[in-house]
């Protein structure tokens, strides 16, 4: 045996060094990108105007205010009906997927990743046409009106369908096809079988969908902001504090109270989580639907009734930006896509956005994923881990706008070196970065985690660097889950509103800011246009990267071809 | 016809399997399967993977009926029939406990049927049964192994079940608790007077448990038996080779029906109807092979043995037992080792130690010896 294959390489030092050389970037990102503008918004809500610490005195200016009030109230209550429809529809259609033979599964399951594509305001603008004052449809509400509740709360079911699909397919797709067979076996019937074994082994997947809806519902207002009417609500009371009035010390508070429910959902969804639940042991079999004609039928007739609806939406918003002038001059064309006739700005905020959405997704992947890899891999720096990981669970309780506001009075101080950044895509790229952190680290720290342990360890023994074992074995194994990442990260960056509305200049207007502000301006079918260019760049991105890394993903895949046994 | 010997259980068939297969698509899983098993019988499925028992399992659980052939429980025809109308109770292989409910509530699940307080007692003799009753309230996750086990089998018991199907049931746990719970199977199935079938791929667990045993290959009922039958008299080579170890001697048979290994013709050895290309293979457990002092150059029979002249070529204590590793004294034959155990307590082979090379004569007798051709007794 040659003497140079026993050679340990750069052992001990390379293995702190590396740890520490790449905890300090995630580590740095989090506590500037998120911490210290939170940090920032509830300094600036204990103090006045002219920056005297006032305790909790704009709190209680706020809550002696009762209209705002209302706001809290009508935004609690919209987000538990929303979250209540939205549970029960997306349970109904995973199921469906997952547990009946009914035909069409693949394309229903496509259909349902479409709100996806666009940014909350695109459900606004179609149901105005659907069943606004001139909507084909105005009669199908029997006389009450689109603008309020029921507007929003149609909007909001529409925008967070796929997100509650995802967690109950998932949930509803582990199943032990042997529990039903022991059931079947003890005379169980189907709905015995369904309360006793399907139930209690979703059940911490729907209290996470419900809580993930109610928290998007609560915290999000781009549907609200075209379609909510005169009704106060919370998110909408930041956008009017701040940008209205500029009240950015009433905003703050606004921000801290919008915090709170969502805060306290996310601890209920960690509590369920810790919870011991129904794991599934390593010899469980995978449960194949059985064909039934009967449940077949139904839930055919169900999930197509509910696709056609999620169809519809952004049909009509393509319609709508396609027609002259709805209702008196029905000539199709492109008309509304000349931007310049309604904003200015037009084809270059859909530039800015492209870019955004672009950088966003590579330096995320980039600063996540090593972030994900310490804290499952790691074995330095313990502390440091507990950290990162701590920080990066944060975004899932901080709506958009409050950490929008946080950066607002972040770099408001004279003496922050990263002022600079102000206006810039650069901070609309950090900003977007760490909003949309927790669900690519997540999902990363999954994947990771999956891994035996052993393999780092073989590596370790092998004497051989963890980098080379990141790179060679750890890398191709999670690298589907890497370039999901990558693609979540995009479809986010193009669609968001909440967090860069505060924080754009006009030179670095995003496209999904010019819906907002075309909608604003009651120039609605150009607004509705350049949604529909969002949602189709969404599309096209989302296929194109599909087939950019299909052989990426069959490359590195092949380990997983197996022998026949 | 039932093979092998039964003559201890003249009770009633209880199941009764004919010419039942399984086809999936064009892949045969199981083919042409016979079998009758008698009321109170522990019967076994043993069979590598891959062998169809598992197919035949869930065939006769209801589970996925068979392509072809026919079940009949209790002189009912229930081919068709799905498992919760069968009179059936299952332990799966990992036992498939409900995680989500309590030991009691898991044994009490197939007892809607029952008023309240008949619930509860069958649920107080079941967790006597098992001994187990401190645990009622408690979750199978909160349970060890062999604990969980022990519920799955008073899940399955408890509505009084006409048939026990076992799969595999203690292949998930450790060496020592699988022997504990072995013995406790068969005392409880006993006790209970319960027929039985079991599937393994445990040869040893087959060995101590069954009445009888079904040996599948490739989807091909290889032999059904007692497990001495089995042992004993192989009826196929794949038989011979996967219950116990043996010796294999490969042999060549001459155009007049007489047997050579090597160069060496072998007397009192034949064919009955002597094809060529039939592969003779001549079988004999290690334990059956003798060894002495005597000297030897060629075959012979003698006192009813067939003596080989051999050597010494490894040997292993086991303390109870010693295990020598033999070649045989022709260079045709280099390639092939035997395998003979000694009782370690009879003293080392004449006296003399086994040193490699130290020559011996190889005593197989006559009527241990098991002739193959084309791989099945002949």
């Amino acid at each position: 045996m040659p003497q140079a294959l026993y050679r340990p390489r750069l052992a001990g030092l390379t293995r702190a060094t590396i740890s520490l050389l790449a905890i300090t970037p995630s580590l740095l990102f989090l506590l500037l990108a998120l911490a210290l503008p939170l940090a920032a918004l509830l300094s600036q809500a204990l103090h006045d105007r002219a920056g005297h610490f006032v305790g909790l005195a704009n709190l209680r200016d706020y809550l002696a205010n009762p209209s705002l009030l209302a706001a809290l109230g009508n935004s609690l209550i919209l987000s538990l009906v929303s979250a209540g429809i939205t549970v029960t529809l997306a349970f109904l259609y995973a199921y469906g997927l997952t547990r009946t033979r009914m035909p069409g599964r693949g394309l229903f399951a496509l259909i349902a990743q479409l709100p996806l594509l666009a940014p909350s305001l695109l459900p606004g603008i179609a149901l105005i046409y659907l069943f606004g004052n001139q909507g084909i449809l105005k009669g199908a509400l029997g006389g009450h009106s689109i603008y309020g509740p029921i507007g929003i709360v149609l909007g909001e079911v529409f925008w967070t369908f796929p997100h509650a699909l995802l967690i109950l397919t998932a949930a509803l797709s582990l199943a032990d096809a042997r529990l039903y067979e022991a059931a079947r076996a003890l005379k169980a019937g189907p709905w015995r079988r369904f309360a006793t074994i399907t139930l209690p082994s979703v059940r911490p997947g729907l209290i996470s969908a419900f809580v993930a809806v109610f928290a998007m519902v609560i915290t999000d207002f781009g549907v609200p902001k075209v379609i909510g009417g005169q009704m106060p609500l919370l998110s909408t009371d930041i956008y009017r504090q701040v940008i209205g009035q500029q009240n950015f010390q009433r905003g703050a508070v606004v921000a801290l109270l919008l915090l709170l429910p969502a805060l306290l959902a996310f601890l209920i969804d960690r509590a369920m989580a810790a919870r011991p639940g129904a794991a599934l042991g390593g010899k469980a079999v995978a449960l194949v639907a059985e064909r039934n004609r009967a449940v077949d039928t139904v839930f055919l007739i169900f999930c197509a009734a509910v696709a056609g609806c999620l169809l519809l939406i952004p049909v009509t918003a393509l319609f709508a930006s396609l027609v002259r002038l709805w209702p008196y001059d029905l000539t199709l064309d492109l008309w509304h896509y000349q931007f310049d006739m309604a904003d200015s700005s037009g084809w270059e905020a859909y530039g800015n956005s492209v870019k955004l959405a672009a950088f966003t997704a590579l330096c995320g992947t980039l600063v996540i994923f090593p972030g994900a890899w310490l804290v499952v891999k790691g074995r330095a720096a313990a502390a440091m881990r507990q950290g990162i990981h701590a920080l990066a669970l944060l975004p899932l309780a901080v709506p958009g706008l409050v950490l929008g506001l946080g950066y607002v009075f972040f770099l408001a101080d004279p003496d922050n070196p990263l002022r600079m950044l102000q206006g810039t895509l650069a901070l609309l790229v950090i900003c977007t970065i760490a909003h949309y952190y927790s669900v690519p680290h997540l999902s990363a720290m999954t994947a990771l985690r999956r891994l035996d342990p052993e393999l780092e360890e073989a590596g370790r023994a092998l004497k051989v660097s963890p980098a080379v074992t990141l790179r060679r074995v750890t890398l191709p194994l999670t690298l589907p889950v890497v370039l999901d990442m990558a693609s979540y990260l995009f479809l986010s960056a193009l669609t968001t509103v909440s967090a860069v509305v505060f924080l754009y200049d006009p030179d670095t207007s995003l496209a999904a800011l010019a819906v907002l502000a075309m909608d604003d301006a009651g120039d609605t079918a150009p607004a509705a246009a350049m949604a529909m260019l969002i949602f189709a760049t969404g599309a096209v991105a989302r296929i194109g990267w599909a087939l950019a890394t299909a052989g990426l993903r069959r490359r590195t895949a092949r380990w997983q071809t197996r022998k026949d046994g | 016809m039932i093979p092998g010997s039964i003559a201890a259980n003249t009770a009633p068939a209880h199941l009764v399997l004919s010419g039942v297969g399984h086809r999936f698509g064009s892949f045969t899983a199981l083919a042409g399967v016979d079998l009758t098993v008698r009321r109170g019988e522990f019967v076994t499925l043993l069979g590598p993977s891959g062998s169809g028992k598992t197919t035949l399992l869930r065939a006769i659980a209801g589970l996925a009926p068979p392509t072809e052939g026919s079940i009949r429980q209790d002189g009912a025809d229930v081919t068709a029939v799905p498992v919760e109308r069968r009179d059936v109770g299952i332990v799966f292989q990992s036992y498939a406990l409900f995680p989500t409910l309590s030991v009691a509530d898991n044994i009490t699940y197939g007892l809607r049927a029952l008023s309240r307080a008949a619930r509860r007692d069958r649920l107080d003799a079941m967790l006597t049964l098992i001994g187990l009753t401190a645990h009622a309230g408690k979750y199978p996750g909160q349970l060890s192994g062999g604990q969980q086990q022990r519920v799955a089998l008073a899940r399955a018991l408890a509505p009084g079940p006409g048939l026990l199907l076992l799969d595999e049931p203690l292949s998930a746990l450790d060496a020592e608790v699988r022997r504990d719970l072995r013995g406790e199977l068969r005392r409880l199935q006993r006790q209970l007077g319960i027929t039985t079938l079991m599937v393994t791929h445990d040869q040893e667990e087959a060995l101590t448990l069954s009445d009888r045993i079904m040996v599948l290959s490739q989807g091909k009922v290889e032999q059904v038996g007692s497990p001495v039958d089995l042992y004993d008299r192989p009826a196929s080579l794949f038989v011979a080779g996967f219950i116990g170890a043996m010796n294999r001697l490969p042999l060549t048979s001459a155009p007049d029906g007489s047997l050579l290994l090597g160069p060496w013709p072998l007397p009192g050895l034949e064919l009955g109807n002597n094809q060529p290309g039939q592969a003779p293979v001549l079988c004999l457990r290690p334990e059956w092979l003798g060894l002495d002092d005597a000297a030897l150059d060629r075959p012979q029979i003698d006192d009813g043995h067939l003596c080989l002249p051999g050597r010494v070529t490894d040997s292993e204590y086991r303390g109870a037992q010693i295990m020598v590793q033999l070649a045989l004294d022709a260079p045709e034959l280099a390639g092939l080792s035997l395998t003979s155990l000694q009782p370690a307590w009879a003293g080392a082979v004449a006296g003399g130690d086994l040193a490699p090379g130290r020559r011996l004569r190889l005593r197989l007798p006559l009527g241990r010896l098991r002739l193959f051709a084309d791989g099945v007794a002949a």
